[in-house]
């Protein structure tokens, strides 16, 4: 290949006709021409005449002296023009070259560029997953975050609502059988029932558990319960007071109003009901009577349970119903 | 250079090379083309050159034509020589500041001329004709050529133009006059066959650098050129007499073997010399010119009848049809090898810019 010093080179070496080598070629031309039309115009006597004096042969002589000017100008001008010829060959196939580096260039470098585009999708694709990973990183996150937010919004309320019923601030005066009913609805109905809907934490139950039977010592360990449920009655004492309480447990609402009544609510609320009823129409024990209704309904009611286990019997039933009734609003309202 | 510009060199010189037709004019005055119903001359880029004018009587209104075109053309001329007819018009061109103004100025002169000439009808050919065949006397000859009726062979007409239209030089200028003899110590006749006999056997006419002379001295040298033998009185000039420059000119050259060109290349540092001949198949070898680039503008037919009589009738003609078409015929001669010259010019330059504007070009490429 040729660079552009050697064609510096090979063009300084092009022999260049001088300005005065064409004007020569061109004047030559014009005197043969003129020195030949001159001869040819001659009249046979002036042709002789000049022939005679020399003047012919003179003339003769400067047409073909300026010919042959002309031959050697055409000669330096072909010359040169032949070189420039090569010259721009040269040229030419310097810069057929370079385009052809152009092309393989521009060929690498379109290579280059899809290469590039692959790595760019595939790095997409990775960027994507890892977003898709982070979002659900972010979503476990934030639904650990969120169970521990129920969690301890229930830890709290268990503790302020024991602490309540501790401080005698609320539940005062309630028979055993009541309380262990009641403050089990209670923390089924709040934050305790919703960790449970939400996360099936159940470990609320057995802390009530804990709490209702921790408070229960000096109580027999074996309850009869059709007995309870007489006594329970009886410590009410006052009419008003068994219809409050079977108010509160919701007797006489749908399963659509409340929460829905199981086996001790519903033989509770049965003995209060029975034991508000006038005198002469009164049950004379109103517990059994309101146990065997209950156990009609619900014949897995026994009569008889060990202390720990009807409380356990009782708060597993105020928070099963209040699981089923939030289960019911979210197929309501899902 | 960057690349357009590169570009726009080698666009120039490829439009030049298909165009030459378009090639920039210098500035010249309106064109007397039209006067001849011809295309305008084309320029010559920044063309100086000395111009050389040789003698031929009336048939020097083939110059007037000639140094038209090169007016128009743009030729600037470095300096002058002039010989018989060509001295006078050199002379008035050099009195210009301008080969414009020098040949407007001509033009006048000539219709002055042809308008106190007659014009040379048959009856005056043949008298021509017949003191050639009887071989009259000097004498004879003079009285029947002044019947003719040449402006230039009425005494004083030539001094009086002459003294009206030539001033000091203002372009250096030579013109040739041939020694003769002092009419007032010889007599005429022998000084006519002095200068006959002298003429053929070699004497050379003198050089007057007119541009080197007080005033008078050059009226008197362009007049003593313009002498026309027999005809016209010899001019005294630095205590000799002269006449007729074209008398030491070889005949079928027109030019002396003294002819200045090399004081004219040498003062004028122009190297490029335009000759403008008088006859067709002048036997003028310009390689016996040396140090100079000749260039020649020849008559592309006779400018006078054939025959002793009609070169005679063709030099003492100064009738206004006869100038007129002398004029058209040197306009024309000068614009073909302007055309010619121009052309090869345009095209050899161009292909110099184009040829370098390639090297760059691929230089570039390879940085």
């Amino acid at each position: 290949m040729t660079t552009s010093d050697d064609l510096g080179v090979f063009a300084a070496g092009i022999p260049l006709v001088d300005d005065r080598v064409l004007l020569e070629m061109v004047e030559g031309l014009a005197v043969a021409d003129d020195l030949t039309r001159f001869r040819r115009g001659q009249s046979r006597f002036a042709r002789l005449m000049s022939s005679l004096s020399g003047r012919d042969w003179e003339r003769r002589l400067l047409t073909t002296q300026n010919i042959l000017d002309t031959q050697h100008g055409v000669v330096a001008w072909l010359t040169e023009t032949v070189a420039q010829g090569a010259l721009t060959n040269l040229v030419v196939a310097r810069v057929a070259h370079h385009l052809e580096a152009v092309g393989q260039m521009a060929l690498k470098a379109e290579t280059r560029s899809l290469r590039t585009e692959g790595d760019l999708r595939e790095l997409a694709a990775l960027v994507g997953e890892l977003a898709e990973e982070c979002r659900r990183a972010f979503t476990g996150i934030r639904q650990v975050v969120d169970e521990l937010g129920r969690r301890t919004s229930a830890v709290q309320e268990f503790m302020g609502v024991t602490a309540s019923w501790e401080a005698g601030r609320r539940g005062s005066g309630l028979p055993w059988l009541v309380r262990c009913v009641l403050l089990p609805r209670e923390l089924a109905s709040g934050s305790c029932g919703l960790a449970e809907h939400a996360d099936g934490d159940r470990t609320h139950r057995r802390r009530i558990d804990d709490w209702l039977v921790a408070g229960s010592k000096g109580r027999p360990r074996r309850v009869i319960l059709p007995d309870l449920l007489d006594q329970t009655a009886a410590e009410l004492g006052d009419p008003e007071r068994r219809e409050l309480v079977a108010a509160v447990l919701e007797s006489g609402l749908g399963a659509d109003l409340g929460l829905p009544a199981g086996p001790v609510v519903t033989a509770l609320t049965t003995t209060l009901e029975m034991a508000s009823l006038r005198r002469h129409v009164r049950p004379a024990r109103p517990g059994h009577l309101g146990w065997e209704i209950a156990h009609r309904r619900f014949p897995g009611l026994r009569s008889a349970y060990e202390l720990d286990r009807l409380v356990t019997f009782a708060v597993d039933e105020q928070f099963d119903a209040a699981l089923l009734a939030r289960v019911r609003a979210e197929v309501r309202s899902p | 250079m960057n690349e357009q510009e590169t570009l726009g060199r080698i666009r120039d010189a490829a439009r030049r090379l298909a165009e030459r037709d378009e090639l920039e004019k210098p500035s010249a005055p309106a064109s007397s083309a039209a006067e001849f119903g011809l295309p305008e001359a084309d320029g010559l880029p920044e063309l100086s050159a000395g111009v050389v004018l040789v003698g031929g009587g009336a048939k020097g209104a083939y110059q007037v034509g000639a140094l038209q075109c090169l007016a128009e053309a743009g030729l600037r001329p470095a300096g002058l020589l002039g010989t018989s007819i060509g001295a006078l018009n050199a002379a008035v061109v050099a009195s210009h500041g301008s080969l414009w103004d020098g040949v407007r100025n001509l033009v006048e002169i000539w219709r002055e001329a042809g308008a106190a000439a007659r014009p040379l009808g048959r009856a005056s050919t043949d008298r021509l004709a017949e003191a050639e065949t009887k071989g009259l006397s000097p004498t004879q000859a003079r009285s029947v050529l002044t019947a003719l009726g040449s402006p230039v062979l009425r005494p004083g007409f030539l001094r009086d133009l002459v003294v009206r239209h030539v001033t000091s030089p203002t372009i250096p200028t030579w013109v040739s006059a041939f020694p003769s003899g002092d009419p007032d110590l010889v007599p005429q006749l022998q000084i006519w066959i002095d200068d006959l006999v002298g003429a053929g056997l070699g004497r050379q006419a003198e050089w007057f650098a007119l541009h080197e002379l007080p005033l008078p001295e050059v009226r008197d040298a362009v007049l003593a050129s313009s002498a026309l033998p027999l005809l016209l009185d010899s001019q005294r000039i630095m205590g000799r007499h002269y006449i007729d420059g074209g008398l030491g000119a070889r005949p079928q050259i027109g030019l002396g073997d003294n002819t200045p060109i090399d004081s004219l290349v040498t003062r004028t540092g122009s190297r490029l010399v335009i000759v403008i001949h008088l006859r067709p198949g002048q036997l003028w070898d310009r390689h016996r010119i040396s140090g100079a680039q000749i260039l020649e503008i020849r008559p592309s037919g006779p400018l006078a009848p054939s025959g002793l009589g009609g070169q005679l009738a063709g030099m003492l003609d100064f009738s206004p049809e006869r100038f007129e078409a002398l004029r058209k015929l040197g306009y024309l001669d000068a614009q073909a090898r302007v055309a010619t010259w121009r052309g090869v010019l345009g095209a050899h330059q161009a292909a110099r810019e184009s040829a370098q504007a390639l090297l760059e070009a691929i230089s570039r490429l390879s940085e």
